[in-house]
């Protein structure tokens, strides 16, 4: 291709626009001012700022080599105090393939010593490689003669000849940015697409400009030259007229990103523009395209030998398969004994892929696959069982909301099967206990894609509509020395089972008690039984025999305690006054306590917590308290439902509002006085 | 004569180890236990000072997922420490062979440490995924070091949750070197010992699983271990010979330490400059310290010698950086050029007081700090704070023996022992309490000793941080709470972190009707009851003791009236003290008063019941309410 490149037209409209967006700042010289700086004028609590930071993406071309990708970056970074120290260690991922990514750096650190700046230079022999695994490798250094109020300054090249893999642009970081000026230029050849993370705004400008490349490029031994075979290599060089586009951004004062509880993965909500490849247009040869919706990227990678083709593979089950389905079997019946087929015969190894490493058939030899060869084999053998199967591509909580249709924007698949009735079940046999429509939490993430056996693709919803339920039956006494004995039973379904079950199958009995005490606020167990353990059809039951002497107390001549006893919440997970980020469940779930508790002889109950209800708007959640007295036994019934995964920050101040009144009517006492 | 044909054929297609069938596990090793150790067999041949050839064989049952940790195989090594054969196989629970792992199926990573910017040691690791239990992998693998600084350790148990049903160490040696060694619980465990001049073997069997439980003494004083060493013995290109402390302690200062401690004309001079005038060695030692708190900062850079040898004190200069190697030798030239005695101290760092093995005169430890000797006491300083006050002893270092080295050779000293009574935490505190059952007021807060450390920690943090950890940790059980306002004071002549902090929590109490309810003790509750164990095996461990006191004056509103007002608890026990009290001041304000004193011990196994009863008491106590009527 390289000596097919010819010049061209150039058209003369594409200067222009370039020079409206140059706002960019030059960096000044460290000043004595900016390292006096105490702490950073617009959040006091940060202990370190990039206050400059400057990023260019180009790329050049050389004949032996091709297109080489550099990115130049050049950062400099505020310390205000020790805790900011992490900041001036800098660690560089760089790819290890048939060519390894290569990277220069130089760096200086500024600190006023005596009222004088004095700079430490970054020696090369204080930088780092090393190889972290096949595929990876990691240049680190930290900076040299840091002292509260430094300021390091580090300038370096990363040269790739992976063309497509244009960095991310990051502008949010756990410290706040002041000023961040960045810039792709992109040869007219490659089209790129920028998509950008909204949650906190930039803006990308977008222009073109005109460039002179110059070409150096070698003919190989030219077999026509005269002297036949053994022909000279000539060099050549030329200029050739191109144009580029110019993505360009300049943010001032971004502020940091702080992490909370119960967010999914925190990079989600990280302003960032991606760059995604979407074509390759050599001049006078044919172009190369790559994805650019999710269903391309899907049906590209339906099209890999380590995906689509290996839901054809069928010979290495069929005896086994057959020996256990009867031809009278319902539709149900043979969905759910694929479904443990699978499971029995591949274990998973943990490895969260899309693509199959060792094929199904060579995964289910070794009764071992990873997520791919589990779920492909069962996309498979379902339809082999003529269940409309397919395979649905995912992005686990790990691999976070992708900004972009890639192929790395999906990391895994499962099963999915398209009812008749119109309804989608979805299946994850990578999971011992899963059961139909009960996935593991790391794939409760974003959307799925399906791609169906006639090619066609669409997205679909992952997020389970069905609760999660835990339900439990009480039965307690309390004794005239506050002493509280019962049992109770309690049922766990879909997502709050699985994760029982994964914890806790398998732990010795003794060991179970143990945990459940300490999850029941130090109740004493003195009988457990656990029921369908490993039927997954049913609810997990947990039957328990306790005893405690703290749950009720004698005050004066009365004796009070909570309704809920031991079930009662005692903290508010939410404690922050404001929330940027949705609170992310995972899953709706359920918590429905039915209990009755018989009072001593010689005992009255004076008091007890009114009933009361409260919910969240539009039906997020609901909680409801009913006490009803019945001779001398007190009967008590609390619902709480969180009925979708995800709240909102918006609505972060009534769910806080929500769990601080549940806690504060599960705190209600009753009491009970002497007849 | 065909049927003999088609058995052997099943024998090559299936090789089968029977040996390692799980039905050759004696029924008690399997109890409590998620895997077994069918043999360990480690086999030193000590060459000579400079060569050492280590070979291991081991295999392991997993019987179910929870051991599946323990099927790990994971094999350090480095340019000095050369894998010469690795090999493992994996068999079924017959003995079936199921699986061969050659060295190319290991994976190769940097041996990350976690806290290390480089360390140049690399790892040859294999994790099997089990497709049914039990299962066994058997590996072996042969290593030639020219270190012989280090010898294996021996520990039979590699985790709780484990039997041994044979675990074997033998080392042969030439008759020239002597090996030194300490042996722990041998006896509880009956280990079968061999040695003469040349040998040292060591045998366990059928030891059964021990179980982890709360508050039991570290694994090395459960566990049968040994360590040894040779008292000729080869580092990184440097060859030392050792007889007892002294000569090793010398060995160390002339071979790693000495000539590092090279100083700049220039620092040389600032440091007159800054002690200059002050002849007491304690001031002059916190000039110093201080100096070097401001100027460096803990970086871990781990290449060959220099895992062992401070990088040199000019380039700590240069660099105002280093591990707690290089910026404890800096420290040193600087006291050094200060004209304060100080010594290079090797520590065996952490949470879990470790001591150096006194008969063991080798390489030991993973930290090193400075000891400053003087007249009145001994101090101790942690080169890689920025923050510890000169000369605290926190729970990093505190109570153990460490390995001083001096010029003219090694000793054995104990740092320092936080008594319960310097380790205290007072909270004063006044609050209100409102009709509406919310509470306002000020708490005060001050910590020394060992309680220090877990506060003194917040100084640095930002409001936000403060904020989530008076809420979400130390202050965790208070719903609805909010900071008004928090001023922290960090004596650090005294050792002594003052907070102030003002509070205030919406619907602190709770209603029955007319009465309002609420526990006294807002700010100081010991809530957290150790687990129960209906068969305590182990020995209970409090490793530092403390003494918590309290006073809270508490203003009632005044349309309520005390209803009910709890009596006092006093409760002593060999475990310590508690006592709370509660003091009518006028019709509208109480005082609660309130102490916790625990000793540090190591008790009987018998003890642990009494010891949990007694914390079990402290937490309900410490939830104590008072009933108040409305009016």
């Amino acid at each position: 291709m390289e000596n097919k490149i010819a010049p061209f037209l150039l058209f003369a409209l594409f200067f222009s626009t370039h020079l409206i967006f140059s706002q960019s700042i030059k960096l000044n010289k460290v000043s004595k001012e900016e390292l006096q700086e105490k702490y950073y004028p617009l959040d006091s609590s940060a202990n370190a700022a990039i206050v400059y930071k400057k990023r260019r993406t180009y790329y050049d071309y050389n004949g032996d080599t091709g297109w080489t990708l550099f990115t130049k970056v050049k950062e400099r970074i505020k310390i205000y105090n020790k805790e900011g120290y992490d900041w001036a260690t800098k660690r560089i991922n760089l790819y290890r393939g048939g060519v390894d990514e290569k990277v220069s750096i130089k760096g200086t650190t500024y600190s006023l010593i005596n009222n004088k700046v004095e700079k430490s230079k970054l020696k090369s022999s204080a930088i780092f490689n090393e190889n972290l695994n096949e595929n990876w490798s990691q240049t680190k250094f930290t900076m040299p003669n840091l002292t509260e109020g430094s300021i390091v300054e580090w300038e370096y090249t990363i040269r790739s000849t992976y063309y497509g893999n244009i960095d991310v642009i990051t502008f949010q970081h756990k410290i706040p940015v002041k000023y961040i000026d960045a810039e792709i230029k992109i040869p007219e050849f490659f089209q790129f697409k920028y998509i950008p993370n909204y949650f906190y705004p930039v803006t990308v400008n977008e222009s073109k400009n005109a460039r002179t490349l110059n070409f150096t490029y070698r003919t190989k031994k030219d077999l026509n030259a005269p002297g036949g075979v053994g022909g000279k290599t000539s060099t050549y060089n030329t200029d050739i007229d191109i144009f580029e586009r110019v993505y360009a951004s300049v943010e001032k004062n971004i502020p940091a990103l702080q992490e909370e509880p119960y967010t999914n993965n925190i990079d989600n909500y990280r302003s960032q523009v991606a760059f995604e490849l979407m074509a390759y247009r050599p001049k006078n040869d044919t172009p190369k395209f790559f994805n650019s919706s999710w269903t391309d990227v899907s049906i590209g990678i339906n099209k890999s030998q380590s995906f689509g083709s290996q839901l054809a593979k069928t010979k290495h089950y069929v005896d086994d398969l057959t020996s256990i389905i009867d031809e009278n079997d319902t539709s149900n019946e043979k969905i759910i004994k694929a479904f443990q087929f699978v499971k029995n015969k591949i274990k998973w190894n943990g490895n969260q892929n899309k693509y199959t490493v060792d094929g199904v058939q060579k995964a289910y030899e070794n009764g071992v696959g990873n997520a791919a060869e589990i779920n492909l084999s069962l996309v498979s053998i379902l339809r082999y069982l003529n269940i409309n199967s397919s395979p649905i591509l995912v992005s686990t909580r790990g691999n976070g909301v992708p900004l972009f249709p890639t192929s790395q924007g999906y990391n895994y698949v499962i099963a999915g099967i398209e009812m008749d009735n119109g309804e989608l079940i979805l299946l994850d046999a990578t999971e011992k206990y899963s059961a139909p429509n009960v996935l593991p939490l790391r794939v409760l993430n974003w959307q799925g894609q399906i791609i169906r056996k006639d090619g066609t693709s669409n997205s679909v919803n992952l997020f389970p509509k069905k609760s999660s339920t835990k339900s439990i039956f009480l039965n307690a006494k309390i004794d005239d020395q506050a002493l509280i004995t019962g049992s109770s039973r309690a049922m766990y379904t879909n997502l709050i089972a699985l994760n029982y079950r994964n914890n806790y199958n398998g732990v010795s009995k003794e060991d179970l008690i143990g945990i459940l005490e300490k999850e029941n606020q130090n109740i004493e167990i003195s009988g457990l039984r656990v029921s369908n353990e490993n039927n997954i059809g049913k609810s997990l039951m947990h039957m328990l025999a306790f005893e405690s002497e703290s749950h009720a107390e004698i005050i004066g001549s009365k004796i009070y305690f909570s309704p809920l006893l031991f079930l009662s919440k005692k903290e508010n997970p939410f404690k922050l006054e404001k929330r940027t980020y949705p609170v992310d469940f995972g899953a709706p779930f359920e918590e429905k306590y039915t209990i009755s508790i018989n009072i001593p002889d010689g005992y009255s109950i004076e008091s007890k917590p009114e009933n009361e209800a409260f919910a969240l708007p539009d039906d997020m959640g609901l909680y409801k308290f009913v006490a009803i007295l019945n001779n001398n036994k007190l009967q008590v019934l609390s619902t709480f439902q969180i009925n979708t995964a995800i709240i909102s920050p918006n609505d972060y101040g009534l769910l806080k509002d929500f769990y601080k009144k549940i806690i504060n009517k599960q705190l209600e006492k009753v009491v009970l006085s002497k007849i | 004569m065909l049927l003999v044909v088609c058995m052997i054929n099943i024998q090559l297609l299936f090789a089968q180890n029977l040996e390692l069938s799980i039905f050759k596990i004696p029924d008690s090793l399997t109890k409590n236990c998620n895997s077994v150790i069918r043999f360990d067999e480690t086999n030193i041949e000590l060459m000579s000072q400079r060569k050492m050839v280590i070979k291991i064989r081991k295999a392991i049952t997993i019987l179910n997922k929870l051991g599946d940790e323990e099927s790990e195989i994971a094999v350090h090594y480095d340019k000095n420490h050369k894998i010469k054969s690795l090999k493992a196989v994996i068999y079924n629970s017959f003995g079936k062979e199921l699986k061969k792992i050659s060295k190319k199926d290991f994976n190769d990573y940097a041996a990350t440490d976690g806290f290390s910017l480089f360390n140049d040691g690399r790892l040859k690791y294999y994790s099997y995924v089990p497709t049914s239990y039990p299962y066994t992998i058997s590996y072996e693998y042969l290593i030639e070091s020219v270190n012989t600084a280090f010898l294996n350790r021996w520990l039979p148990f590699d985790s709780y949750n484990q039997s041994v049903q044979k675990s074997t160490y033998s080392i042969n040696f030439p008759n020239t070197i002597n090996i030194s060694s300490s042996e722990k619980q041998f006896e509880e465990f009956n280990v079968l010992k061999k040695s003469s001049n040349t040998h040292l073997f060591y045998e366990i069997n059928n030891a059964l699983a021990i179980k982890y439980e709360e508050y039991c003494p570290s694994y090395l004083e459960i566990m049968p271990n040994a360590i040894l060493a040779s008292n000729k013995f080869h580092l990184e290109g440097y060859d030392g010979v050792a007889n007892n402390w002294k000569e090793f302690g010398k060995w160390m200062h002339t071979n790693l330490i000495a000539d590092r401690m090279e100083l700049p004309e220039v620092t040389k001079v600032k440091i007159k400059n800054l002690v200059q005038g002050i002849s007491d060695p304690v001031e002059k030692a916190k000039i110093i310290y201080d100096y070097v708190q401001k100027k460096t900062r803990y970086i871990s850079v781990q290449v060959g010698i220099g895992g062992w040898m401070p990088m040199l004190a000019s380039d700590v200069d240069k660099l105002s950086y280093g591990d707690c190697k290089a910026l404890t030798n800096y420290t040193k030239a600087l006291m050094d050029e200060a004209g304060v005695e100080s010594y290079y101290t090797a520590v065996y760092g952490g949470r879990d007081i470790r001591s150096m093995e006194p008969n063991v005169y080798s390489v030991q430890g993973n930290h090193v700090f400075l000891y400053v000797p003087t007249k009145e006491k001994d101090y101790w300083l942690e080169c890689t704070s920025q923050t510890v006050p000169f000369g605290y002893q926190g729970t990093f270092t505190d109570d153990r023996d460490v390995l001083v080295i001096k010029p003219d050779g090694g000793e054995i000293k104990h740092t320092t022992i936080q008594h319960d009574s310097i380790s205290f935490q007072k909270t004063k505190a006044t609050y209100t309490l409102n009709d509406k059952g919310s509470i306002a007021g000020n708490v005060v807060i001050s910590s020394s000793g060992i309680q220090y450390d877990n506060h003194y920690d917040i100084e640095k943090k930002s409001e936000r941080e403060v904020n989530n950890y008076y809420k979400s940790d130390y202050w965790s059980y208070l719903n609805n709470l909010t900071i008004e306002d928090y001023a922290f004071k960090n004596d650090k002549d005294q050792i002594i972190f003052n907070e102030k902090v003002a509070v205030s929590a919406q619907d602190y109490a709770t209603f029955s009707g007319e009465r309002m309810l609420f526990t006294m003790n807002a700010f100081n509750r010991a809530t957290r009851v150790p687990k129960r164990y209906r068969n305590r095996k182990l020995p209970l461990k409090i490793s530092r003791g403390f003494i918590d006191t309290d006073e809270f004056e508490i203003i009632l509103p005044e349309n309520y009236s005390i209803e009910a007002l709890a009596n006092g608890v006093s409760i002593k026990n060999k475990f310590g003290e508690y006592n709370f009290s509660v003091k009518k001041i006028s019709p509208s304000k109480i005082k609660y008063s309130r102490e916790f004193l625990l000793k540090k011990g190591l008790h009987p196994k018998e003890d642990y019941n009494a010891y949990r009863n007694f914390r079990r008491q402290i937490a309900k106590h410490d939830k104590t309410k008072i009933v108040l009527l409305k009016k």
